[in-house]
């Protein structure tokens, strides 16, 4: 099992009235599943999203992420799980603007201590899994959506994280070049990859093995559609 | 993360913005700027002071009528009303006087030079006892000084100041020539070493020949200047005494009178200039602080601008796994860089002042490495103390706020 959660509950207090944004989930992810998580917006799917990614803590309840509790740590310790545990991509791909392709994604393995050498190997292998090498020093700028979100695949995945965590992957992108990139999502899940994607677009989720649905910051269903 | 990864991504982010950059440490630069310009001044003063200014060897003390520097219009006045030192007293300063290894005389006057149809105005004829001990390291290069025996017998020869010698004779030797002072005729034994200038002031447009020779020409009824050498370091401050009880004797000056001659030395004349610096680099540095402070605040201020701008790189560096101690280095370092960068900028134009203040004005002006040295250190400081807050501020911003920022 790689995620363990136990009566997770954030609740955030708006002008004196108590809000939850998430109430009592129990959720477990094995290892190599490839998960959707939906909802209409508000219902706390991207506030589970934050837990889960270890942004965010809860306001009560335990996460177990490799077996380790991860629901109590201090900021800087949890910098350090995302760092090699998880693999965030953006809806808005979040590439920083001004570094070329290869250094944003060599951007995890610096905070990692990565020396340069090894960073650079490393980062380009990245690149190369997404074919996206012959790009590397090309800024964002000068990349397509499509190439730009293949680029923070690439960045998602230098430090081999445990889990690949997508929110709303396609939702920048045209239709087809959206297909692409749940394409590149499959052929990661074939490899064993770990894959949670926060989606509100129906097509989106049930191209994954199992959908999550919230409602109201509870889990509301909860399907396996494949094998 | 190593600090060179900081060092380039603090630089990168000033070069994109590269206009900004610049204005926002125009503080610095000019704090910079002044600290060189004025150290350099300073130290060059100082060093002219030692060396030139004063022209006293160490151990030398000058008697004269008045003292070197007048501040007052009132004591020129009475320096004027007082007697004036004659080859009396020197007589008696050399009979009477236990502590001195030599005693010299000085005394000059400006005058004509001519070589033929060559002329130099306004040299400075100097009168010189035996050793000569004003200016210190008077020297004669070619050819000899005068000898006692000339001294004794006022013969009409002279040593040539190097200018002097230069522009009557042009490249010719001049030794054993005649040349005349104010139409009297002086054979040249001697050209001095050149001296350089002090202040703008040719040390070498000067003319030395025996006292006696002077006082033949000019007369002895000009105030002479006595100086004296010390057996021993010592010895200086028992000089200054014996010398001052022989003058106050034969100035018949009763207890409570004050002096009525000086006695410099090189000390008293470098602690009137140190007063003087040290004024000018107490009022200096007042100026400096006060432009250091407005510049780290404008920088303090630019870099609260660029966290808020950068706040969603912040976001996305903290999702990758950025540490607060990351993130502050990021932007502390990218403080200390533009704080250094203004205060390089302010080094290189306050050498450029420095040599401009060289090429315009007779100021010596030396760039110390040590000025230099400062003004990267102080920087780096104003760098540090002005760019914790706003890099602590980016340091713990939440990662999520950061991301949602658009």
């Amino acid at each position: 099992m790689l995620i363990q959660t136990r009566g997770l509950t954030k609740r955030y207090e708006v002008g004196g009235e108590e809000i939850y944004a998430l109430r009592d989930v129990d959720l477990e992810i094995d290892r190599n599943d490839y998960l959707a998580i939906t909802g209409p917006s508000g219902s706390g799917k991207t506030t589970l999203m934050n837990l889960l990614g270890c942004l965010d803590t809860p306001t009560r309840g335990t996460y177990l992420l490799n077996d380790q509790e991860v629901s109590r740590l201090s900021d800087d310790r949890l910098a350090e799980i995302r760092n090699r545990e998880i693999g965030f991509v953006f809806q808005t791909f979040n590439l920083l603007p001004r570094a070329t392709a290869l250094h944003n994604v060599e951007l995890p393995l610096v905070y990692r201590g990565i020396p340069a050498e090894e960073r650079h190997e490393k980062a380009l292998q990245a690149l190369r899994s997404v074919e996206m090498e012959d790009r590397a020093t090309h800024r964002p700028s000068e990349l397509s959506g499509g190439q730009r979100q293949r680029v923070a695949i690439a960045r998602a995945l230098v430090n081999s994280p445990s889990l690949l965590l997508a929110d709303e992957p396609t939702g920048n992108l045209d239709s087809k070049t959206g297909e692409e990139i749940l394409r590149v999502f499959e052929r990661l899940h074939s490899q064993g990859q770990t894959i949670v994607v926060v989606t509100h677009e129906k097509t989106i989720a049930s191209r994954s093995h199992r959908v999550v649905s919230i409602h109201d910051g509870r889990i509301s269903s909860d399907l396996r559609q494949k094998a | 993360m190593p600090f060179l990864e900081g060092l380039l991504i603090a630089l990168r982010a000033l070069w994109a913005n590269k206009l900004r950059s610049v204005l926002t440490v125009l503080g610095n630069i000019i704090a910079i700027t002044s600290i060189v310009a004025v150290v350099s001044v300073i130290q060059g003063m100082n060093s002219y002071v030692e060396n030139k200014v004063v022209g006293l060897g160490a151990n030398v003390i000058v008697l004269r009528r008045g003292p070197y520097i007048v501040t007052s219009h009132e004591v020129a006045e009475q320096v004027q009303k007082r007697r004036r030192i004659t080859t009396d007293d020197l007589s008696e300063i050399r009979r009477s006087v236990t502590s001195a290894r030599f005693v010299g005389a000085h005394v000059s006057s400006p005058h004509r030079v001519r070589f033929r149809e060559r002329y130099v105005d306004q040299v400075e004829i100097q009168g010189q006892g035996l050793p000569v001990l004003v200016p210190a390291n008077f020297e004669v290069e070619r050819g000899r000084l005068f000898s006692a025996t000339e001294m004794e017998r006022a013969r009409p020869v002279v040593v040539l100041g190097y200018e002097v010698a230069d522009r009557l004779f042009a490249g010719a030797d001049p030794l054993g020539k005649d040349v005349k002072i104010d139409e009297v005729g002086y054979g040249v034994v001697g050209v001095a070493k050149e001296q350089g200038s002090v202040l703008g002031v040719s040390q070498d447009k000067i003319v030395a020949m025996p006292i006696s020779s002077y006082q033949k020409q000019f007369g002895s009824q000009g105030s002479i200047e006595v100086p004296m050498e010390a057996v021993s370091d010592e010895a200086a401050a028992s000089l200054k005494d014996e010398v001052r009880m022989v003058m106050r004797v034969r100035h018949r000056l009763k207890p409570q009178q004050e002096d009525d001659f000086a006695l410099e030395s090189a000390e008293s004349l470098a602690s009137f200039w140190k007063q003087i610096s040290a004024a000018i680099f107490s009022a200096a540095s007042g100026l400096v602080s006060l432009s250091l402070v407005v510049g780290g605040v404008v920088i303090m201020n630019i870099m609260l601008v660029s966290v808020t701008e950068r706040t969603k790189e912040i976001g996305i560096r903290k999702a990758l796994g950025a540490k607060r101690r990351h993130i502050l280095w990021q932007f502390l370092i990218e403080a200390v860089a533009l704080s250094t960068l203004g205060g390089i900028l302010g080094v290189l134009l306050g050498w450029g002042l420095c040599f401009a203040i060289r090429a315009a004005t007779p100021l010596p002006a030396i760039m110390s490495p040590w000025s230099v040295m400062l003004a990267l250190v102080i920087v780096f400081v104003v760098g540090i103390v002005f760019g914790i807050y706003p890099a602590n501020r980016a340091a713990r911003l939440d990662p999520i706020e950061a991301l949602r920022y658009e």
